[in-house]
């Protein structure tokens, strides 16, 4: 009973690590470089599939299933999400920041209806199955399985982390948080405030792409339903409960929706007849909705929000 | 006979933030139909003042009354329901919006019978306007520009105008036609209050002036007297802030 | 060639032209893209149902089609009644929530709550209603045959005229009243706005009144001529402001043309590309206004 626990809580933790790494991407966007990514779905499919292609199985009336190795997965997902990002900021970036909120929106509408349509590329409607799982050959022994998943996920998690850490203290990380604050002063210091932001983004979409991976072989299969605009909001609720601009608050604020959605979910299973579950997980929705407008009203910071201005000196921005 | 007075501010205090006011204590007063002008050199909080007064820039402390009603806690848009028309130093025109239109909505504030009468009184006062009536105001000239925005002020037949820096992009020739408006203007009985940077202009037409500097008053008085004073010689010409060219 | 496509895009044109003229208006005036407002078209379609069946209950009468038309008065009566209740809504939405945070000043927070609360609307719907769509009349339409090949429903014919109608009404507001000079003012500057006289915070609720009831109006002729589902006014977020962008944000004809454009080329594009890619086509039109000229058709600023 305890192992079973055990087991679960282990796969309960590499999901939340996969949704933490997608949160920490988006904190390199949003946190760090002020950049609204509507569009954090679409980046998390390119990773997943990706990834998925290069390692599966072959399948008929559909390219990929080389079966390589999951870290060239990864590598992939990481590479293929960070062209797609690169194509949509080099378009978008020199404009307004609600227009690449609009059009992030838009480029994951369109993965996601690529995923359903084009079967050869994608598998269509019914996704890529026998993703192969990390640590396969102990699948026999479950606790011992996700123990493995869990070590291999906190060390991907822990990476990240103190690599963006240690990039956001970095002279890199000062001159997007300067951009962030007055993108005119920014300029006036000789940094091209565009490139910056487009090596912000794209290094925040690869990010998600791996979130996306891991996700993906976390799981074993993926289907383009998983990569609606739900999961962008989940990310997004992640990122502003846990406190924007601040790469512990994005780990914490995934942990904390993650559980909260797991917990509700359990609730509902347990507690409701089946008739109506489908209904109740639409109120996890609103819950979690009219979560994220409380917390943008009355503390926008999240729990663990940023406190650093980029300098005391500097006037605060009125917009 | 002696005027009334129509404009009471008394220990203003104003700023964009409530902890940094820029107008620290300031008091004029002004008269019906007299022209009053505010100097001071740049960061003295002149535009601050007529701002506050207007209802654009939030006070903290101080008095404010128009024709004996105290208009302190009136919005902005119940100003000119109350006597007092403001026209900004920019962005005072809607450029992308045509002459008429912008007349249009201006007079919109007087009841429906007095609207058509009032748009033709101001095309007979600015014939150039009449002509360009369907024009886009993004395309007049700066000159006409700062007619339109003297016009749709004067559309709801104020009792006080207030202009922030008139002369402000013009070259000598217009602010001397803007100046002569002003007198004009003055002449069929409205009072006039003006923030100037020019002040051998403003000097010129106007009876009485403030000197504004950091903020609080430094120096006021009959123009004439004014123009002789030693103070102000050193604000302005000592500290270089003589008639100069503005960009526009 | 077969010129079905022109009537099926003059339709799905005409409703995103509507609801895009609400997006334009509330984007211009409010300044921030406000993705909750694919939600009002859905709650009006929703909120036109119900009233209809509150009339249909409450009355006794049978809800059947009036001529030619599937639908009859009550739903016409329900759509009114609606379209108030939807403004209602967005005001409401306005009040609680992105008023308090433009006083803030951060736009693109007000985006990120408005993507918030879309996502609590809509499964709120969902919660109420269920996913299954919902339909105003069971009977099956004939098409009338124009000619060309083209074929056309009397439902489809009255939701294009009633469009026509609300987009003069609007296009007439906006030039010829007060209150539209009011709003083309408050849209260009706010605080010269207030200095000419003009109570910019009644422009704001009227602006999402007006934003809402279109909305409204956009919901019901999909309804009618489609379904009623909760994803529906998501489904057209995109397109809408693909329209409005490409009409240029803050101009009424633009945004009712640039719906136009996009119905046109959405329905072009089926018989080529697949069902399955419409949504794309607004994408790729989008893409090409913000490369080309990201100030649209009619857009003046930036």
């Amino acid at each position: 009973m305890i192992l079973d626990w055990l087991t679960y809580g282990a796969f309960f933790l590499v999901t939340a690590a996969s949704f933490g790494i997608m949160a920490l991407g988006l904190n390199v966007q949003w946190g760090q470089t002020g950049l609204f990514n509507v569009g954090v779905a679409g980046f998390a499919a390119v990773g997943a599939y990706a990834s998925a292609l290069l390692t599966a199985a072959p399948a008929t009336g559909r390219v990929g299933g080389y079966e390589l190795p999951i870290a060239i997965g990864w590598l992939g997902a990481v590479a293929a999400s960070g062209v797609v990002a690169a194509l949509i900021g080099a378009i978008t970036l020199r404009l307004r920041a609600d227009y690449l909120a609009i059009t992030t929106f838009g480029i994951a509408i369109v993965i996601q209806l690529v995923a359903v349509n084009a079967e050869w590329l994608s598998g269509g409607p019914f996704g890529i199955a026998f993703i192969p799982r990390p640590f396969a050959s102990l699948q026999e022994h479950a606790l011992t399985f996700n123990l493995a998943n869990l070590a291999l996920a906190s060390l991907v998690t822990c990476t990240v982390f103190i690599g963006l850490e240690r990039l956001m203290r970095g002279p890199w990380g000062r001159v997007l948080r300067a951009i962030r604050e007055d993108e005119a002063a920014a300029a006036s210091l000789g940094k091209n405030a565009r490139l910056y932001r487009l090596q912000a983004f794209v290094l925040g979409c690869m990010i998600v792409g791996l979130g996306g991976a891991m996700q993906a072989h976390a799981i074993g299969f993926i289907a383009p339903e998983n990569y609606l605009s739900a999961l962008t909001f989940q990310v997004w609720a992640m990122l502003i409960i846990g406190g924007a601009g601040n790469n512990r608050g994005a780990l914490l604020g995934a942990l904390a929706v993650w559980g909260l959605w797991s917990l509700s979910s359990a609730l509902v299973s347990m507690l409701l007849p089946a008739g109506i579950q489908a209904r109740a997980a639409s109120l996890q929705l609103v819950l979690i909705g009219v979560l994220i407008a409380t917390i943008l009203l009355l503390r926008p910071r999240g729990l663990l929000g940023e406190r650093l201005v980029v300098s005391r000196f500097l006037p605060q921005r009125k917009d | 006979m002696t005027a009334a007075v129509l404009l009471t501010v008394e220990g203003l205090v104003a700023g964009y933030e409530p902890g940094v006011p820029i107008v620290r204590g300031v008091s004029i007063h002004v008269d019906e139909r007299e022209i009053v002008v505010i100097l001071g050199p740049n960061g003295a909080g002149k535009s601050t003042l007529v701002k506050a007064v207007s209802g654009l820039v939030p006070k903290t402390a101080g008095r404010v009354m128009l024709a004996g009603a105290d208009i302190a806690q009136l919005p902005a848009h119940q100003m000119v329901r109350n006597g007092l028309a403001f026209v900004p130093q920019t962005e005072n025109v809607f450029t992308l919006m045509s002459v008429a239109d912008n007349l249009a909505l201006a007079v919109a504030v007087l009841p429906k019978p007095d609207r058509a009468p009032g748009i033709e009184a101001m095309y007979d006062l600015f014939p150039d306007l009449a002509v360009q009536r369907n024009l886009g105001a993004g395309r007049l000239s700066g000159g006409q520009r700062q007619m339109l925005a003297i016009a749709r002020a004067l559309m709801v037949k104020p009792k006080l105008l207030v202009l922030d820096e008139p002369s402000a992009g013009l070259s000598p020739k217009l602010v001397e036609l803007v100046f002569a408006r002003l007198l004009a203007i003055r002449d069929t009985g409205v009072t006039v209050l003006l923030v100037e940077q020019n002040a051998r202009a403003a000097l010129a037409i106007g009876d009485r002036a403030y000197v504004l500097a950091d903020g609080a008053n430094r120096l006021e008085g009959k123009s004439a007297d004014l123009a002789n004073d030693r103070i102000m010689a050193e604000l302005y010409l000592g500290a270089g802030q003589a008639v100069e060219a503005r960009p526009p | 060639m077969n010129l079905q496509f022109v009537v099926d895009g003059l339709l799905l044109g005409g409703l995103i032209g509507l609801g895009a003229i609400g997006v334009t208006l509330t984007y211009s005036i409010l300044r921030f893209a406000n993705f909750a407002h694919g939600e009002f078209i859905t709650w009006g379609a929703y909120a036109t149902l119900a009233v209809t069946g509150l009339i249909g209950w409450a009355t006794g009468q049978q809800l059947g089609g009036a001529g030619p038309f599937s639908v009859g008065w009550t739903v016409l009566a329900a759509g009114l009644v609606a379209m108030l209740l939807t403004g209602l809504l967005a005001l409401g939405l306005d009040t609680l929530l992105f008023a308090r945070l433009r006083a803030r000043g951060n736009a693109i927070i007000m985006v990120m709550a408005s993507f918030g609360a879309s996502m609590a609307l809509r499964s709120l719907l969902e919660f109420v209603f269920t996913s299954e769509p919902k339909y105003f009349s069971r009977d099956i339409q004939i098409a009338i045959p124009l000619g060309a090949g083209v074929r056309v429903t009397a439902d489809q014919l009255l939701m294009l005229a009633i469009a026509v109608v609300l987009v003069v009404a609007v296009h007439l507001i906006m030039t010829r009243t007060t209150i539209g000079r009011s709003m083309q003012a408050v849209s260009e500057n706010p605080h010269l706005a207030s200095v000419a006289g003009v109570d910019v915070d009644a422009v704001i609720r009227a602006t999402w009144l007006a934003g809402g009831a279109l909305a409204c109006a956009a919901g019901i002729m999909s309804g009618i001529t489609v379904q009623v589902r909760p994803f529906m006014g998501f489904d057209l977020l995109l397109p809408l402001f693909a329209a409005a962008i490409l009409g240029g944000i803050g101009s009424v004809p633009g945004a009712m043309i640039g719906g136009l454009i996009v119905g046109l080329a959405e329905s072009a594009a089926v018989p080529l590309v697949g069902g399955g890619f419409r949504a794309a086509v607004a994408f790729l039109l989008l893409i090409a206004v913000l490369l080309v000229k990201p100030a649209g058709l009619f857009g003046m600023r930036e």
